[in-house]
């Protein structure tokens, strides 16, 4: 039992229907998991992962998608098996949890209810049963007080608690197999690390088999023994954690992992990136390499076939026609940064914030940002960091006075923005510019992009028509675009690329002061690398002062000066990045530290 | 600068065409929308499209049932040679005609009753008296006469003789004396008018030419040219008591409905959008004073306060546009206060502010284009509303005027229809026509509406 497979695959293709003709999410997969064991996939997204997962338990609608190879589970072949039998199997023998808990748990229902639901129904528990299984449960996945939170609704749990909830009615029925499809990404990095944790040790007590699904490398060392690398509905590599990650052999893997930010990673290196972004899988014959567009290594035999499968050990696999030689540390083609040593010196304040508190009219119980005060020197980046709902995007937007402050200084220009007339504010603005966090929503869908981009430029400085297009495509040039995507719209451009437009807009009035409200946490680790270059890159030819917020303290690390850490609406410790990763004094800050994936664990061999 | 991926598509569509295109794959809505434009296509080209005029009368036709042919001609066709002719267009423009012509042979006769038996029966011409007449004898038909000397009702054909009781249904109880017309049948006769120009040029009767003469409607059965084509006109969906043509009065009071419709529609927009967009954007005390502003108003019964308008102010179109038009924007409001609502929520808007936009151009150049779909998909639901709560108008009595005369809606042509359907329906056609011409309208508005709906709406999309 122990060594046979629970799941396997083979040539598993998950083909949706589309408008535009056929897409082949998962192409010809074959997978193999043995009980017990924990498999992550990895992957950009639009990789196929989450596809992939659906297509395990048939929760597509057979109209629009069609699945076919063999899905071996639990000795069973499942992929004819009519709904009637994948209820049976669903819930109770291979269970799921969603990405996002906010919306993955009906708001009408009692979390008890939810929790015990489909076992109730599998195991046909009395009422009272399930109502002690329920409490029984909550309490496994460690939420306090479990007798009454069973009797709670959805919105009165925090999104780590939702997330506990849905792990608990995963493990309900004791399944042999959990599919965790990016159960972390919509999670504090705090939380994320519980969850984690949680998610792991109840996989190994009632001895189920996992597989998580994560654009994140960086959670997967520590939690799972073997990991598969997608690229474009295909497999690129597979192998053990250690083997792969010590070890990778295919390019887009390598990038994967050089893309990441690290901590203690010398700030002054560009990161690495891979250019371009998936690509569009729409009526797609295999042919040549699907990654060599991408590809650094990239030869002509890339263009002319598709790589056959090479194992370089039992258990490790690749898709690539070249044997990668590992690269060392010191060869590193990538070029640095000129060292910006030198601005550190010039200490002029250029906006300071004295005693600012904001809070909103909802929650009057507490300020959402509380007593801040904070100095910001000229050409200097200073990183803010800290979880959801600790006041950092509240207190920029206080600086711009999209909120208005309850009390408090914020001096720019020898002038106290929180007591300019509307008139006046119209400069200030002019001179702090802002870059919002989800590229989806803050670019306006019904203009084009050179139309988005001289918002600013129409408005402060008159200019109309030819002009503001002219500038606007100079900007778009700025940041890395092509002149020809001005008349694009939002909606035909990839994530990464609407920041770049964000970016532009932001830059179009050439402001003094740049605010970065978590430009990068929507986007995958490949793309997130990209901007965060960029926007060093802006930093130092444009001499702009920027504060740049985010929940990863890895993120911060590569970009800031200076690091400032909040927490409910205060600010907990403030010191140079060097000073601070070396040596967190506050509790938090040191908690924040603990809780990033163990990236550095690569190397460590597992203990088996 | 790291490379991206270059895209070279050329075209680059605007959301707001691509739900467009979307739109041309859904069936039902794209039938919909062609019912919606032939109707509008017909009733905007009705001057072009109908031959016959909605307000020509043509009593002696009556009312026809759909497909009835008769020979264009007026109650009275005045012809003088030198002057153009008095009579329907249709016969314009030929070089000469041959008119058949109805010849026919009237008499009077006078009935005088004394204690309820026949007293007397004289034939007025040349005064003569007899004893007996049989209505159904040589005569074809037989007419009651009034005072004036205008033709009544047709006269039963009984037997009249002097000392018997007056036959039932022949006279009104009391009566006293009764003038009736005895019209004869006789050859047709043929006349021919020659035309140069559309002036008549020369008459010819019988061989002889005259210089005038009038000709009654009733008397014309048919007209040919020379090459010996029949001139007719066709009512298409037949005609109503007065002999008017339903079909041109369909299409002519489809352009009343579908303008109140239209305009009417428009009128809530421009309302309901500007002031849902302010209450939505502002939010807070103003958002709440805003929407209970339009509770209030929801809670005034509206089809009253529109009858009462009407009646007060008296029934012009202008006034129907206002008051139909105040009564939809309450929900246009609501629906654009919504939407506004949660897109002000968006980054777009802050990062707009932080670009300097005034609040008046976040609202007008930002939020209201977004939320387009709603707006659009509203207001095509609305026009139907409009075009069934005119009719509910018009059915009622109270049809638009403009300048002192009726219009004739769809809504009125139905009430119309109504009242002249006959004991038995025999006059069917009147309701027919009208009520399943506007039904056909407001389907296909609703159905291009529901497919707009899901064309903008993204949660309803079955594509990917």
């Amino acid at each position: 039992m122990k060594n046979s497979d629970i799941l396997q695959l083979k040539n598993f293709c998950v083909t949706y229907n589309t408008n535009r003709g056929k897409l082949c999410a998962v192409n010809n997969v074959n997978l193999r998991l043995k009980y017990g064991n924990t498999l992550a996939i990895v992957g950009e997204s639009g990789c196929g992962k989450s596809s992939l997962a659906f297509g395990l338990m048939k929760l597509f609608n057979k109209k629009d998608v069609s699945i076919s190879g063999d899905l071996i589970f639990a000795g069973e072949n499942l992929i004819s098996a009519n709904e009637k039998k994948m209820q049976l199997v669903r819930g109770k023998k291979m269970a799921m949890v969603f990405q996002n808990p906010m919306t993955s748990l009906n708001p009408y229902l009692k979390i008890g209810t939810q929790v015990i639901e489909h076992a109730q129904r599998h195991l046909g528990l009395s009422k009272n049963e399930a109502k002690n299984q329920a409490i029984s449960l909550l309490n496994k996945v460690g939420i306090q007080d479990a007798a009454s939170g069973v009797t709670h609704y959805p919105y009165e749990f925090s999104g780590g608690m939702r997330q506990r909830s849905m792990i608990a009615s995963a493990i309900a029925c004791s399944p042999e197999l959990i599919i965790a499809d990016e159960p972390t990404t919509a999670l504090d990095v705090t939380t994320q690390a519980q969850i984690l944790e949680l998610l792991s040790r109840n996989v190994q007590q009632n001895n189920m088999s996992m597989i998580i699904i994560t654009h994140d490398l960086g959670i997967v060392s520590g939690l799972c023994k073997n990991i598969v690398v997608m690229y474009a509905g295909t497999i690129v590599e597979e192998g053990t954690v250690y083997d792969v990650f010590s070890n990778p052999k295919h390019p887009y893997t390598r990038s994967l992992l050089k893309a990441i930010p690290q901590v203690g990673h010398h700030s002054a290196k560009k990161l690495c990136t891979i250019k371009g972004k998936p690509p569009d899988l729409v009526n797609y014959v295999s042919g040549p390499c699907v990654f060599s567009p991408r590809c650094d290594y990239s030869k002509p035999v890339c263009d002319e076939k598709n790589p056959e499968v090479v194992r370089c050990s039992n258990s490790h696999h690749y898709r690539c026609h070249f044997d990668l030689i590992p690269e060392s540390e010191g060869d590193d083609k990538n070029s640095s940064f000129i060292s910006n040593s030198s601005h550190k010196r010039n200490r002029n304040i250029i906006l300071s914030i004295e005693n600012l508190e904001i809070s909103y009219e909802k929650s009057k119980k507490r300020n959402a940002v509380d007593n801040v005060s904070l100095e910001l020197f000229e050409n200097e980046i200073l990183g803010i960091a800290g979880e959801s709902g600790s006041g950092k995007s509240t207190l920029i937007k206080g600086i711009l006075r999209l909120v208005t402050p309850a009390s408090g200084k914020i001096l720019f220009n020898d002038k106290d923005i929180t007591k300019l007339h509307d008139n006046e504010l119209i400069n200030i603005r002019r001179s702090i510019q802002m870059i919002f966090q989800d590229p989806y929503s803050s670019l306006n869908p019904r203009l084009n992009a050179w139309k988005n981009i001289a918002e600013p430029l129409i408005n402060y400085e008159n200019l109309r028509g030819k002009k503001a297009r002219i500038e606007a495509e100079k900007l778009i040039e700025i940041v890395g675009l092509d002149e020809h995507h001005s008349e694009c719209f939002p909606h035909e451009f990839s994530g990464g690329q609407r920041q770049r437009l964000g970016i532009a807009r932001a830059l179009a009035v050439k402001p003094k002061i740049l605010l970065c409200d978590e430009p990068v946490s929507s986007l995958d680790v490949s793309i997130q690398a990209q901007i965060l270059n960029l926007i060093k890159e802006l930093h130092q030819s444009l001499n702009l002062t920027l504060i740049f917020i985010s929940h990863d303290l890895s993120v911060i690390n590569c970009l800031a000066d200076r690091v400032a850490v909040m927490l409910d609406g205060k600010i907990v410790e403030l010191a140079d990045t060097e000073t601070l990763y070396k040596n967190p004094t506050h509790k938090y800050t040191q908690q924040l530290f603990s809780a990033i994936p163990g990236i550095n664990s690569f190397t460590n061999k597992p203990d088996q | 600068m790291s490379g991206i991926n270059v895209f070279m598509t050329k075209k680059h569509v605007s959301p707001f065409f691509k739900s467009i295109t979307d739109l041309t794959k859904n069936k039902l809505s794209v039938v919909g929308f062609s019912v919606v434009l032939a109707v509008s296509i017909l009733c905007v080209f009705a001057p072009i499209i109908c031959s016959n005029s909605p307000t020509q009368i043509h009593p002696w036709i009556g009312s026809r049932s759909p497909g009835y042919q008769s020979p264009p001609c007026l109650s009275e066709n005045v012809f003088t040679v030198g002057l153009s002719p008095e009579t329907s267009i249709r016969v314009l423009g030929y070089k000469a005609l041959n008119y058949t012509v109805k010849r026919s042979i009237s008499e009077r006769l006078r009935i005088v009753v004394k204690r309820g038996n026949i007293h007397k029966l004289t034939l007025l011409t040349g005064a003569k008296s007899l004893m007996e007449y049989d209505l159904n004898s040589g005569f074809e038909t037989a007419w009651e006469l009034n005072e004036s000397d205008e033709r009544g009702r047709r006269l039963p054909e009984v037997n009249l003789k002097i000392g018997e009781p007056v036959p039932e249904g022949l006279m009104n109880p009391g009566q006293r004396v009764m003038i009736v017309q005895l019209i004869k049948k006789a050859d047709d006769e043929i006349i021919r008018f020659e035309f140069n120009n559309e002036i008549v040029k020369r008459i010819r009767r019988d061989g002889t030419e005259i210089d005038k003469i009038s000709l009654k409607g009733e008397s014309i059965t048919s007209i040919r040219t020379d090459s010996g084509n029949v001139l007719r006109m066709t009512f298409l969906l037949g005609t109503d008591e007065l002999g008017r043509d339903l079909f041109s009065r369909i299409l002519y009071g489809g352009r009343i409905s579908l303008l109140i419709g239209i305009v009417a529609t428009a009128v809530s927009l421009l309302i309901g959008v500007c002031y849902g967009a302010i209450s939505g954007y502002s939010g807070g005390k103003i958002d709440q004073i805003m929407m209970n502003i339009i509770d209030i108003l929801y809670a005034i019964p509206f089809m009253f306060l529109v009858i009462i308008l009407l009646v007060l102010f008296g029934r012009n179109i202008v006034i129907l546009f206002i008051a139909l038009g105040a009564v939809q924007w309450l929900t246009m409001a609501r629906i654009v206060r919504g939407q506004i609502f949660s897109l002000k929520e968006k980054e777009f808007v802050d990062a707009a502010r932080v670009c300097g936009a005034s609040s008046k151009r976040i609202i007008f150049y930002h939020l209201i284009p977004n939320a387009i779909g709603p707006i659009i998909v509203y207001a095509t639901l609305t026009v139907p509303v409009v075009i069934l709560e005119e009719s509910f108008l018009a059915f009622i009595g109270l049809s638009v005027q403009f300048n002192g005369q009726n219009l004739d809606s769809w809504g009125s042509l139905v009430q119309q229809g109504m009242l002249s359907l006959g004991t038995g329906g025999e006059r069917y056609w009147l309701l027919i026509g009208p009520s399943l011409t506007m039904a056909l309208t407001l389907f296909g508005l609703n159905c291009l509406g529901d497919g707009l709906r899901d064309c903008f709406d993204p949660k309803t999309k079955s594509n990917r």
